[in-house]
């Protein structure tokens, strides 16, 4: 070898995974590429570099909105719920969930069948244990959907998203399966931990049930906040008014951010909602736009104008 | 529901006869009148017009969504054996049952959505044994300028590097669509399982916007080879994921196309040939003129001719 280092050699490989080196090549590829451009994301963001074929690997970490400053001290505003602790057995724990975008709107959550727009890809939990991701954008019960007053994974969630690392220099005390690519769901630390999970992601999952309908409203309170990996929240994070939480298990300190509320409809306006056919909608957005794209809110609100100017003549 | 002049795009027209040349091909692996054609025939069901005239003996079913356009359709009906069916596509495809009956099915998409790739996808996993997919997408680099970031969230899941920009070049993007299509193929059928998709011809054509069509047979893997042997002396076959064809015929009046006639085919300098023949360059240059008539000489088969009709 020219320099330092380790070369790995595997032969005689089984004909099914030969085949997936050859006739497979692209497909295995791309799939090994998200799986480390995911699982490994957070140690990539540290340093470590990954290349296939030559090719870098840019990692896709989590990455939730976190507004900076808000103004004023007790003003609401779109922050991620964390939780901390050290556990008697020294296992540190950094927990964190939030949104990582905009919620969509009713119309995006509708359509998202046909025009995929959005991926749920990264929403969900991912667990970390020793910089090393067990569990990857989990929607499942093993993270707490469907459970204890946390709605089961629904494209209405596809904002929210978390991280749970767990670090310890023994790590026998990590709540991992035996070949340690698996979280451990009988773990009695990751159970404790689990109810934290869910505690956090109730603050989510309620303000997108009270946003509902009102995505473009909320938008412009997330757009405030600035995406942020995990270890740029554990940096904000210490500016953040922690309070201590003595009557969970493990005992920890927490950060729970007030979320802005949308404000009640003024008592002299009232909210409109139909279905209509999706041809009409684009001919009706062509007649009045040039563009059959508009949005159909927007087409509308304008349909209402219009006769409203009619009506008061 | 507004329509552009489908019948009157040139190289989608040579594309359409290459689905029939390909088509016409299966009559080597086994009996046509055993398959059904499915297709999105559009206001004119030009496709299937096409099909009656030289296959009669294929089944036929338009699925069609637009009530407007399905009127247009029973107006424009090519013969009485063609099926309309009113339907949204993913609903169609949930509900599609093959029975172990061979089809070809045409996806001609004006967009590039990652619902086309998963329609794709579900369609490999349903057809029966030596079936016919064809994909159309738009593939115009003009709609990612600036937008790499939308391409990349969009289709990832596709992509070898999901980190890479998408190519500005028409016929690299186009390229890379069909990568993305053949990720789409191995990861639904990978070297694991007895039946694969094999290409049989993969083009690229601009009418106004890019477009990417690739045409492929599911099969099984121990026949493979024998239905490669088949189409491997076809000019127009592309068997190994090899770099997509362009189809960019000029538009030549009907006299210079007969004038032309008389000198095809043509083996060699073709282009250069019917440079002389013409006698004046049909485009920028004498070199463009050159490739634009050897594209000519290529397809000239296959490209319809507008002419004004008596109605």
């Amino acid at each position: 070898m020219k320099e330092d280092g380790t070369t790995i050699v595997i032969g005689n490989l089984y004909s099914g995974i030969a085949a997936r080196f050859s006739e497979d090549a692209k497909a295995f590829k791309t799939d090994l590429n998200i799986m480390v451009a995911t699982h490994y994301a957070f140690i990539i963001d540290k340093g470590f570099e990954v290349k296939i074929n030559g090719d870098l690997v840019k990692p896709r970490p989590t990455r939730l909105i976190f507004t900076k400053e808000p103004k004023g001290k007790k003003a609401p505003s779109i922050q991620p719920f964390i939780f901390k602790t050290k556990t008697k057995e020294g296992v540190e724990v950094f927990l964190t969930v939030g949104f990582t975008r905009p919620i969509p709107s009713q119309d995006e959550i509708a359509n998202e069948q046909e025009d995929k727009r959005y991926s749920s890809l990264d929403a969900g939990w991912t667990i970390l244990c020793n910089d090393r991701a067990v569990l990857y954008c989990d929607r499942n019960e093993l993270t707490g959907w469907g459970e204890a007053g946390v709605p089961r994974y629904h494209t209405q969630f596809i904002a929210i998203s978390g991280v749970v690392e767990f670090r310890s220099d023994d790590a026998s005390k990590l709540p991992t399966t035996t070949i340690k690519r698996g979280i451990d769901a009988s773990s009695p630390l990751y159970l404790q931990i689990k109810n934290k999970m869910r505690e956090g992601m109730r603050l989510f999952t309620d303000y997108t049930y009270k946003w509902k309908g009102r995505a473009e409203e909320s938008k412009k309170h997330i757009e405030l906040g600035t995406p942020l990996s995990l270890e740029e929240i554990k940096t904000e994070a210490m500016k953040l008014p922690f309070s201590a939480t003595k009557r969970s298990v493990p005992q920890g300190n927490q950060f729970k951010p007030s979320l802005p509320l949308p404000k009640k409809l003024e008592s002299r306006k009232r909210r409109i909602s139909f279905t209509k056919n999706v041809g009409e909608v684009k001919t009706v957005a062509d007649y009045l736009f040039k563009d059959e794209n508009t949005d159909p809110s927007d087409v509308g609100e304008k349909c209402f104008d219009l006769i409203l100017k009619e009506a008061c003549k | 529901m507004k329509h552009p002049p489908y019948p009157l795009r040139p190289n989608k027209a040579v594309d359409r006869f290459m689905l029939i040349e390909a088509i016409r091909k299966l009559e080597l692996i086994g009996d046509l009148s055993e398959y059904t054609y499915y297709g999105f025939g559009g206001p004119y069901l030009e496709e299937f017009r096409l099909l009656y005239e030289f296959c009669p003996e294929i089944g036929m079913v338009s699925i069609e969504e637009d009530g407007d356009t399905l009127k247009r359709q029973k107006f424009h009906l090519p013969c009485g054996t063609l099926r309309l069916e009113r339907a949204q596509f993913k609903s169609f495809l949930a509900q599609y049952d093959s029975k172990d009956e061979k089809s070809i099915f045409w996806l001609d998409y004006t967009r590039l959505d990652f619902g086309a790739f998963e329609d794709f996808q579900v369609l490999l996993e349903k057809v029966a044994a030596n079936s016919v997919i064809k994909v159309t997408l738009r593939a115009d680099p003009g709609d990612y300028i600036d937008k790499a970031d939308d391409f990349r969230a969009q289709f990832g899941a596709l992509m070898q590097d999901p980190s890479a920009d998408p190519p500005r070049d028409s016929e690299q993007f186009a390229d890379f669509v069909q990568d993305m299509l053949q990720v789409a193929a191995q990861q639904v059928l990978p070297a694991a399982v007895e039946m694969t998709f094999q290409p049989l011809t993969s083009f690229c054509y601009a009418d106004g916007v890019s477009m990417f069509t690739l045409t492929g047979i599911v099969c099984q893997r121990a026949e493979q080879k024998a239905i490669r042997s088949h189409f491997k002396s076809w000019p127009f076959a592309s068997l190994n994921w090899g770099r997509p064809k362009r189809i960019d015929v000029p538009f030549l009046s009907t006299k210079e196309r007969l004038h032309l006639q008389k000198h095809l085919p043509c083996e060699r300098n073709t282009g250069q040939r019917l440079l002389k023949v013409l006698g004046y360059a049909i485009d920028a240059n004498n070199r463009k003129s050159a490739v634009k008539l050897k594209q000519y000489a290529d397809f000239h088969r296959y490209f319809p001719y507008f002419v004004k009709a008596i109605p």
